[in-house]
């Protein structure tokens, strides 16, 4: 199977308009993945370090507990933002993969996200996967800069 | 009001944050030069100060969400770390380029009037 070829376009009208978006769908995916991550991170933040590891560490057995809940705090605020710039994208990316694989691992066997299951960490995770494949791409800061992980 | 206080001394660690990428990393790319108006025969032989500086603003980034991750009791973090930002634009202001009153000492001072307020 060719996976580079492009099928025939039914109104193959819409070519230009589909080659001008298509440079745009990767920021959008990154922004939205990207900066839908802060509110989870703001809060983390002003509760702070301690409370931080007490909700989300201690309690499901996590250790060590306040240095993870820095690393948690960084990702989802400076690692959200990086992500939807574009900026050290695959490292923050992969970093945020991994967060996102145990929390998911931590909500099993449930799926539902409102059981709460390991639906919606597991979508964001294998998102920020594919990201941390790709790397920054159009629109991305690592582009400005011209070198990437 | 202290939600806003929060976001403004966010916006300014981001700021530094920013200052940090371009000055770490934008320096000699076509950004870093438009930024800051400098020659690319400039931009190479300062390469190396402009990267220690970038790195500065970085502490400065870590500072602010330092004070923030503590909240009220990180007061005196915020106080300090802003009132650093306000001094460095100021000077910059004066001994660099006028920009920067704009760019760096407004934004800190606007969050350290808030700090103090709230």
């Amino acid at each position: 199977m060719d996976a580079q070829n492009e099928p025939r376009l039914l109104f193959p009208r819409l070519k230009p308009f589909y080659d001008w978006v298509a440079p745009l769908t990767w920021p959008l995916i990154r922004l939205t993945v990207g900066l839908m991550i802060i509110p989870h991170g703001w809060p983390k933040l002003m509760m702070g370090v301690g409370a931080t590891a007490q909700m989300a560490l201690v309690k499901r057995g996590i250790a060590p507990a306040e240095p993870l809940a820095v690393v948690l705090i960084i990702l989802e605020t400076v690692g959200g933002l990086c992500v939807a710039l574009g900026l050290f994208t695959r490292f923050f990316a992969a970093a945020i993969t991994i967060e996102m694989a145990v929390i998911a691992y931590h909500h099993l066997p449930k799926f539902g996200w409102t059981g709460p299951g390991y639906e919606y960490p597991m979508m964001w995770g294998l998102i920020m996967f594919a990201v941390a494949l790709r790397g920054g791409g159009p629109w991305s800061l690592d582009r400005k800069i011209g070198w990437q992980l | 009001m202290t939600t806003i206080t929060n976001v403004a001394v966010a916006l300014v660690a981001a700021l530094h944050f920013g200052f940090l990428v371009l000055e770490m990393f934008l320096w000699t790319r076509p950004v870093g030069l438009r930024t800051f108006g400098t020659t690319p025969d400039f931009a190479r032989a300062s390469k190396a100060l402009a990267a220690n500086q970038g790195l500065y603003n970085g502490f400065i980034a870590a500072g602010l969400g330092w004070g923030l991750a503590l909240g009220g009791a990180g007061t005196s973090i915020k106080i300090f770390f802003l009132g650093c930002v306000v001094i460095a634009g100021v000077f910059g202001g004066f001994t660099a380029s006028r920009k920067i009153l704009w760019a760096q000492a407004l934004p800190g001072a606007v969050a350290l009037a808030l700090v103090l307020l709230a």
